[in-house]
Formats: structure tokens, sequence, C-alpha cells
């Protein structure tokens, strides 16, 4: 029992010394930052601007308990994500049936796929002032860019995914007469859906993104709107726990779509 | 898997297949180039025949139009005395590789032509089926292997289930383009004789098989026909003189296996450009 015991403190001891560098080196730094860079030892920028790890934590507790800006810390992270799924949930709707039809039936992709592989290299953000001109600054204007941005990715990610079933599998379908039903949902789908799949996950970081970038230019609420208005009066602190917390919900998603994908692709990757 | 096989639907499953001086040439930059001159043959109803020949011959060409992927230039290609105008499930055809869908299991694989084809003659109910796919499980050695995926085994099981799903769907022509290249030398001798078991002991399948392997054509066949290098041409057809229920064993021990091995063995590596 003694040697089990022993085993386990070794290795916690072991455990503890490979933590301890890294750690110490965080400790230096924050150490630093709290009480070196306070007296101005930064050329060329106010030390005011630059905040302590103390008023980040006293800011996050701030923004927790009374919100921003007449909203809670909680609506505006649920404004950016609400206007993210709404627009990348019509874009995977529309993108992923429509990239599998134009993939298979070469004659209409040839008619529309140029265009959209024209549109798809203009940055999304590109789009914002153009829209903002034909919808005004509503709601609508930023699900709308992120639509454009998640759409055009999952539709030609979906086509390129329907490109690649090996041609074998079409010839199977062909030799036993398949329904071009059960051609599209038994073959094509699930042997294009790997690559769609990695589509929809970067077409959702795109998203992600782009939300935060519209919020800049023009919201009342959310992330986007809460890191810029906190920028304007000087509020660094408040600054960057909102782009930790975009950063943050950015790797939760990033992580829930990949769980999904291991669920779902099980066959992937063996 | 013996005479009278409940599976077999009852109905005659012997077919012809017949080549009549079958030339194609494909659309090159440079114009037409023949890859097949006037290549007649025939198989009769349940027999085995294999097609030999250098790389590029056109050995894939003839499998692709018996199987109605593509069609002749010139020539007519018959299938039991109709002319091929498209693939259909009365004609098996068996990959080089095994091309086993991934996401589904070996059971859903073998069951695939079964579910989602049409025209594999009468519908199978849920039981029937589920004993059908046992019955070709069984005879290609897999019937514990029914729930794994196709990464979850090795080549030599992904043949033998691509076996199985060819066989299920009760085509009467089988076609198999070098469906054993890929594997290692004794899986390849034991899937050998699988599909020579399976094919006399049920006596109703008219198979065109395509090989690199002087043995392996002359261990599975009943006829071999030799090609020479492109435009390909049959240069040779040898009744094989062993009998096809021998033991490979007792075969290749004959000294006329051996002779007539080489001889083709010889002759292949002539027409092999240097
Ligand atoms: N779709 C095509 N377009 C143009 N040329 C083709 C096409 N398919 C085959 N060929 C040509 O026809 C010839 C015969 O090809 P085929 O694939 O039938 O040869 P093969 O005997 O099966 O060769 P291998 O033993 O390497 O599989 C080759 O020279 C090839 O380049
Ligand atoms: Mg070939």
């Amino acid at each position: 029992m003694s040697g089990s015991e022993s085993a386990w403190l070794r290795t916690a001891k072991s455990l503890g010394w490979k933590a301890l560098p890294p750690l110490s080196v965080v400790a230096l730094a924050l150490l630093v930052w709290e009480y070196l860079i306070p007296l101005g030892i930064v050329p060329g920028v106010r030390a005011e601007f630059l905040g302590t790890p103390s008023g980040i934590a006293a800011a996050a507790a701030e923004l927790g308990q009374k919100g921003y800006g007449g909203h809670a810390l909680f609506d505006h992270v649920r404004a950016s994500l609400f206007r993210t799924a709404t627009g990348f949930a019509i874009a995977a709707c529309i993108g992923v049936p429509l990239g599998i039809v134009l993939g298979y039936n070469k004659r209409a992709g040839a008619f529309l796929l140029p265009i959209f592989g024209f549109l798809r290299p203009i940055p999304a953000l590109a789009f914002i002032p153009i829209v903002v001109i034909w919808f005004g600054i509503g709601e609508f204007a930023k699900v709308f860019v992120i639509f454009m941005t998640a759409f055009l990715y999952v539709l030609l990610g979906s086509v390129s995914g329907v490109r690649s079933v090996p041609n074998d599998y079409f010839r199977l379908s062909r030799n036993y007469h398949l329904s071009t039903f059960a051609t599209l949902f038994r073959v094509v789908l699930p042997s294009a859906l790997p690559e769609i799949f990695v589509s929809l996950r970067t077409a959702m970081a795109l998203s992600w993104a782009v939300v935060v970038a519209s919020e800049l230019i023009a919201a009342q609420v959310g992330l986007g709107y809460l890191i810029q208005s906190a920028s304007q009066v000087y509020a660094i602190n408040k600054v960057y726990v909102g782009v930790a917390l975009i950063g943050l919900v950015g790797v939760t998603i990033d992580m829930l779509f990949l769980m999904i994908e291991r669920r779902l692709l099980h066959w992937v990757g063996r | 898997m013996s005479g009278g096989d409940p599976l077999s639907g009852g109905g005659p499953l012997s077919a012809q297949i017949e080549l009549r001086e079958v030339s194609k040439s494909f659309d090159t930059r440079g114009g037409g180039r023949l890859a097949l001159d006037s290549v007649s043959f025939a198989v009769k109803p349940g027999e085995t025949a294999t097609v030999i020949g250098p790389t590029g011959c056109g050995k894939t060409t003839i499998l692709n139009m018996v199987a109605g992927f593509t069609h002749p230039t010139a020539g007519r290609v018959l299938v039991d005395g109709r002319e091929v105008t498209e693939p259909g499930p009365d004609r098996g055809f068996m990959f080089q590789r095994p091309t086993l869908l991934p996401w589904i299991t070996v059971f859903d694989n073998v069951a695939f032509p079964c579910r989602y084809g049409h025209g594999l003659g009468r519908e199978r109910s849920h039981a029937e089926l589920e004993e059908a796919v046992m019955h070709y499980l069984d005879s290609v050695g897999l019937r514990d292997a029914r729930d794994l995926h196709p990464h979850q085994m090795s080549g030599g099981m992904q043949s033998r289930a691509a076996l199985a799903r060819l066989l299920i769907a009760e085509s009467s022509v089988l076609l198999m383009d070098e469906p054993f290249a890929a594997l290692d030398a004794q899986t390849r001798l034991s899937m050998q004789q699988l599909l020579k078991h399976v094919v006399k002991s049920e006596g109703r399948r008219t198979v065109l098989f395509i090989t690199h392997d002087v043995e392996e054509a002359l261990l599975i066949s009943d006829h071999v026909y030799l090609m020479s290098a492109s435009p390909g041409r049959i240069i040779r057809h040898v009744e094989v003189p062993f009998g096809s229920r021998e033991d490979y064993r007792d075969v290749v021990l004959r000294p006329e296996f051996t002779q007539l091995k080489h001889e083709l063995i010889d002759q292949l590596e002539r027409l092999v450009p240097r």
C-alpha cells in the first residue's frame, strides 16, 4: 500500500516539477505587469492604457455583476451568439443541399459555380458597408453578412466534397440501378460528409469572427459592441475581458463542432 | 453451399458473354488512339475466362464494355445474346480495391445492393435478406465480422466482404478487374480458392476475370486469353487442361502446369516493350 502511495506521490511530484517552470514564468509576468508596468516602463504607451491584472479581475467582476451599456454580460454574449447562429444556420440549410446538387449535377454547377467562386475570395468585411447601405444597421444587416460569409464557404466545401466522391462509388450505384435519391443519400452525402463538416467548422469560426467585426461598426448590444464601446472610453481592462470572452466562446464552439464530428464521422481517419 | 441453394430463386442464371470484333479507340489530343483492335471471344455459361496481358493493353476497357460503363467504337458486345447498352445488376463488377462504404458495417455493405438496388430479381423480405447476407458472409468466412466497419478489417477481410457483396446480387455474370492484385501472396491464394470454390459449387455464374498473374489465371479459369500490348489483340487462347475441381496443391505440382505457366510468362515478357 505504501508502495503504491509513494508511486502516486512521485507522479504528483514530477508533474509539479514540470508545471513549475511555466507557472513561475506566468507568475513573474503577472508581477511585472501588476507592479512595474504601471510605473511607465513601456515607451510610447501611456501606462494606464496597459491595464493591470488586478484591474482586469475587477473589471470582470463588475461586468459580471452590473453588465455593460444597460445589458447584462450574458446578454452581450447571447446577442452575438444569436446573430452568428441565425446567419450560419440559414447558410448551412441552403448551402449544403445546393452545394450537393451543384457538385452532383455538372451542368447546373457550370452555370452557377463560377459566380460563387468569384465572390468567395472577397473578405466578408468588405460587404459590410454595402449591406449597411442596403439594409441599414439593424439586426438583419449583421445576420446577412454572416450568412454571406458562411454560405459561400459551406457551398463550395459541399461541392468539393461531392466532387471527391470516388468514381467507383458512382459505378457501384449505376451497376445496381440505385435511384437518384438513394445515390444522393446513401452514397454521395455520406461520402462527402467529412469534407462538408470541415467546411461547416471553418464557416462557423469565420462567422464568429465576422459577427464581432460587424458589431464593431453598428450595434447596441453584443461582444463586438462591448469592446468597441469600452475602448472609446479607454476602459482597457473591460476591453481585455471582452476580447478574452470572444476567444473563450470561439474555442467552445469549435470544441462542440469537433465533438459532433467525432461522433458523426466515426469512420474518418481510421 | 452445394446443390439446391434455397436462395437462388430457381430461375436460370447462366449467361454468355460474347465479344464480336470489338475495337475501341479513345479521343486524345492527337486524334483517336486505338486501344483495342478487333477483339473476339466468348465465355460459355458457368465458365470462368481470364484475360491476361501487359499493362495498358485494354483489359479494363474490355471489362468496362461488358459492364456497360463504356461502349465499343466498332463491333458488338453481347450478354445473353443481347447487346450491352448500360450497366445492370445482371452483371456484377468487382473493383481492384474492395470499395466498401466505410460508414456502414460489413453486414450493411453486403446487404447494400439488395436494399437500394433495382432489378435484382425478386424482392426479399427483411428476414430473407438477413438470411441471404449471413449465407454469403458465411461462404466467405466472415460470419463473425458482420458488425465490423471496413476500417476495422484487414485487406483480405475487406476483399472477402466485397466478394460477398458481389455474390448476393445474384448476378449471373461476374466481372472482376484484378480484384486480388493488392493482397499479399497468401491471402491472394486463399481468395482464389474461395472464388473458385464458390463459383464451381454454385455452378451458375459466368466469370470474366482480369489479372497480371499467370499462375492465378491458370488456377481459377477454364479459359485464358492472352493479349498483346497496345493496341490490344487476343493473340492466344489456352483451354486450361486441369480439372477445375482439382485441388490447387495437386495442380501446381503437375509438370504440365509448370510448363504452361513458364510458356505464358515468357510470352508475356516478350510483349512488354522495353
Ligand atoms: N478514358 C480514357 N481516355 C483515354 N484513354 C484511355 C481511357 N481509358 C483507357 N485509355 C487507354 O486505353 C488503353 C487501355 O487501357 P486499360 O485501362 O484498359 O488497360 P489495362 O490493360 O487495364 O491496363 P492495366 O493492366 O495497367 O490495368 C491505355 O493505353 C489507356 O491509356
Ligand atoms: Mg486495368
